[in-house]
């Protein structure tokens, strides 16, 4: 009898060491977050940037990395390769916060160094907290603990998505690099649209004080100054993601215009010294901003003005420079301040620009 | 460190890998490294800070012992008063400063199982005062106070449960029978845990974040599931302490005996977390005179055990309330006196577990006002549709899997879940026996072994991202 209790333990533990090893072996070989590396016998699926992201950064060799929130995730490779010539890759976070992106970073900088780093500063991501976590972001993915590993390969999630990986192949309906985690396909970039999905805010009763956003900024600034200093070698061009005009109307409604400005002054101040940065106002740049047939919301443009970004950042447009940061605010400030923008909300205003705009 | 981590599985492996090697030759020898494991798990858990306090606890209760030791009666009084109120003292400021000075004054942390340790401390004074426990050389009151499996959520171990272990011949040397029923118990309470317990909490925590959406039906799974979450949690927690303690030679007490079969609410109280029960009952219901001292003083001594035990479980007026709903049940169930007895066992039960269900409510409820707003859901909530949002993240992979292989199945697949969820939590409540006790008539068989490779596997891949046990919060 007593060996049947030690033929049953053992046999249980052999079962599960068994069965979690194959499990840990389909996900190893499968690599579904390219932790390993890029999959080069099958596409690849994209579920998830935050899980994702380490692998990109880990294991795709590039010259040019773009990192952003959700404003940047249409910026394709292909399109960077084209502008900046040399390799490419995307790593975006949605709604991310810099202490996610310095994560990102840290995995990037620990496995390669790119020759330029095209960063979206969203103004809505530089005024927040910067420690906020979704939670969403796996430690074990980004960390250097190889013990750790564990939890990737003996994981339910990574397990589902190698099989879906493999049954995605086999009905041929696996995904490119350069398209993944992209979102601007299938969306009616329209001022129609843009309007729609914009909540206008009550007109706030008193102004926020210039300094509201002062300790979240330079709690993000911080994270970006240590990039600018522990990596002097990679060239940061760093942009003001070019939210629509409807972000200037949000902010004067909120009161929040000089705080804003303030904060913007205050990237500038901080950045600009720094030899191996490049700021890009193109938050300010009226051309993209001014046109709502550019957006889907108050913040989000289509692919297009991702080229016309690449194309004005290559063409170093719209640059801010200590010398020109002082002016371009202030001329920027008049231009938000004075602008009409009830006429969004004007049907006779809409009437004209039929009239002025016929469908092609 | 969580029973349902990678870090714990590895830490068993080892301790009871290096433990069982060393105490198959030398017993003693055994002794350290199990030891100094307990040691390291409170660290991990609980920190040097924790680890400290609680030293100095047991100090305090290695002194009192001594002194209860002597035979002057006067002095052993004495000596016992002083350390039931260190102890007592220690928990009061760590966990119940706030609640008595309305979160002006509070310590802000607390060592990790305290209130455990706390009632552990009290009962081997209590023991030891009353002569029902001798201490003996050897016995190890460092092991008492840290052993691993039971340092953060109980079972609140009798000190004539434990220390005779000590020097039993099971002890570090357990048998292939221990070793495969340790085993059987850890899978269990793993599979309890996290294939049960966390997917009910789940629903249970998308009820209570939007309990303004809650139809009547909704707020109902909410209750039941939360009934269900908390019993498989803190039994399967039970049965991992129990499984961990079986591969060290150590048999722990039953703590849950199928709660949600009771027919009354007494005899729940005998079935559900039953080592606090019996401390509350041989530490406070008869010094105080139990029942002998006519009726309104023994419905008076229920309810203060009740007041202490709602009080004990949280700093809050809504588990006072949970303590105090369970004391007047039982004194209900005194009052009506046998005929209760002759209503048709199916009608009892029916009430019992109603009983329980609705007390559970304020168990979980963040404010007294979050308890009635629940309840009027329940009441008044209208008969809609539980809302799809209540499953949001449930199962979600597995359901993501089954979809893919079958997907035709997508129409049904919330029924699907709610279903399985609680048709298998309902009957693994109420069928079975106890996973304890089960152990100790467990037979080996090829059926069980499978089930718990494939379930016990499954749990594990669960892992990551998995809640922690409730209980352990206290």
């Amino acid at each position: 009898m007593k060996q049947a209790y030690r033929r049953w333990a053992c046999g249980l533990l052999a079962g599960m060491m068994l069965l979690l090893a194959l499990c840990a072996a389909v996900v190893y070989t499968v690599d579904p977050c390219f932790y390993y590396r890029i999959p080069d016998k099958w596409q690849p699926i994209f579920f998830s940037e935050r899980y994702q992201g380490a692998g990109l950064a880990k294991n795709v060799q590039a010259d040019t990395v773009v990192m952003g929130s959700s404003m940047a995730a249409n910026y394709r490779a292909s399109r960077v390769e084209k502008t900046f010539g040399g390799t490419a890759v995307r790593i975006t976070i949605p709604d991310g916060h810099f202490s996610e992106f310095d994560k990102v970073m840290e995995v990037l900088f620990r496995s390669q160094t790119p020759k330029r780093v095209l960063f979206a500063l969203d103004m809505n991501i530089l005024i927040r907290d910067e420690s906020g976590l979704t939670n969403a972001m796996p430690e074990y993915l980004y960390n250097e603990n190889p013990l750790d590993d564990i939890k990737y390969l003996l994981n339910k999630d990574t397990l589902y998505y190698s099989v879906y990986v493999l049954a995605a192949n086999g009905w041929g309906s696996g995904q490119t690099l350069d398209e993944g985690f992209t979102w601007d396909k299938g969306i009616w970039w329209n001022h129609a649209t843009a309007l729609d999905n914009y909540e206008r805010p009550e007109t706030a009763a008193e102004q926020v004080p210039d300094d509201a956003f002062f300790d979240n900024v330079d709690a993000n600034l911080e994270v970006v100054e240590s990039w600018l200093n522990e990596h002097p070698e990679t060239e940061f061009d760093l942009f003001f993601s070019p939210y629509s005009i409807l972000f200037w109307d949000k902010t004067a409604r909120k009161g929040q215009t000089d705080a804003v400005f303030a904060a913007m002054e205050r990237v500038c101040q901080t950045l600009l010294p720094h030899e191996n940065v490049k700021l890009y106002g193109l938050l300010m740049d009226r051309e993209i901003v001014d046109n709502l047939d550019h957006y889907c919301d108050y913040v989000h443009h289509s692919g297009e003005v991702c080229g016309m970004v690449l194309s004005k950042i290559a063409a170093d447009e719209d640059r801010l420079t200590a010398e020109n940061t002082e002016e371009t605010l202030a001329n920027w400030r008049e231009f938000v301040v004075n602008y009409d923008y009830d006429k969004f909300w004007d049907e006779a205003f809409w009437l004209q620009w039929n009239a002025e705009h016929p469908a092609v | 460190m969580s029973f349902q981590s990678f870090y714990f599985l590895a830490f068993l492996i080892l301790t009871v890998a290096v433990c069982l090697a060393m105490g198959r030759r030398n017993q003693q020898a055994g002794r350290l490294p199990l030891l100094l494991a307990c040691l390291f798990f409170y660290v991990t858990g609980g920190g040097w800070k924790g680890l400290l306090v609680l030293t100095i606890g047991m100090v305090v209760t290695a002194a009192v012992l001594q002194r209860l030791c002597g035979a002057e009666k006067k002095s052993r009084r004495r000596a016992l008063v002083l350390g039931c109120c260190w102890h007592i003292a220690v928990l009061l400021i760590f966990k119940y400063t706030g609640f008595f000075t309305g979160g002006r004054i509070s310590v802000g942390w607390a060592p990790l199982g305290l209130s455990f340790y706390t009632f552990q401390q009290l009962w081997l004074l209590k023991e030891a005062y009353t002569r029902q426990y001798e201490p003996v050389q050897g016995d190890d009151l460092t092991l008492y106070a840290f052993f691993f499996p039971t340092v953060t959520s109980g079972p609140i171990l009798q000190p004539g449960t434990f220390f005779p272990q000590l020097r039993g011949e099971s002890f570090l040397r357990p048998g292939w029978e221990d070793i495969a029923a340790g085993l059987y118990a850890i899978c269990c309470g793993t599979i309890k845990k996290v294939l049960l317990a966390d997917p009910f909490g789940v629903i249970v925590n998308n009820g209570w974040a939007r309990l303004e959406d809650l139809s009547a039906p909704g707020a109902w799974m909410v209750i039941l599931g939360y009934t269900l979450q908390l019993y498989f949690d803190f039994s399967g927690y039970c049965d991992i302490a129990a499984g961990c303690a079986r591969l060290l030679g150590i048999r722990l007490p039953v703590n849950f005996d199928s709660p949600y079969r009771s027919l009354s609410v007494g005899e729940f109280w005998k079935r559900w977390h039953i080592t606090l029960t019996t401390f509350l009952r041989e530490c406070v219901y008869f010094p105080l005179g139990g029942s002998k001292k006519g009726t309104i003083r023994t419905y008076l001594n229920i309810l203060i055990i009740f007041l202490i035990s709602g009080f004990w479980h949280g700093a809050g007026w809504t588990f006072i309330l949970w303590g105090v709903l369970h004391g007047l049940g039982q004194i209900i169930e005194r009052a009506w006196g046998p005929g209760r007895n002759r209503l048709p066992a199916l009608l009892r039960w029916g009430l019992t577990f109603a009983f329980v269900n609705l007390a559970w409510v304020f168990f979980r409820a963040p404010s007294l006002s979050g308890a009635w707003k629940m309840l009027s859901a329940a009441v008044s909530g209208g008969l809609g549709s539980p809302g799809a949002w209540l499953l949001d993240g449930l199962f979600s992979k597995e359901i993501g899997a089954l979809q893919l292989l079958i997907p035709a199945i997508k129409p049904w697949v919330n029924i699907l879940r709610v279903v399985l969820l609680y048709g298998t939590g309902m009957l693994a409540a109420l069928w079975p026996r106890n996973t304890i006790r089960q152990m100790d008539i467990f037979r080996p068989a090829l059926w069980r072994g499978a089930a718990l490779v494939v379930l016990t596997v499954w749990s594990i891949l669960s892992f990551t991202g998995i809640t922690t046990f409730i209980y352990s919060d206290f």
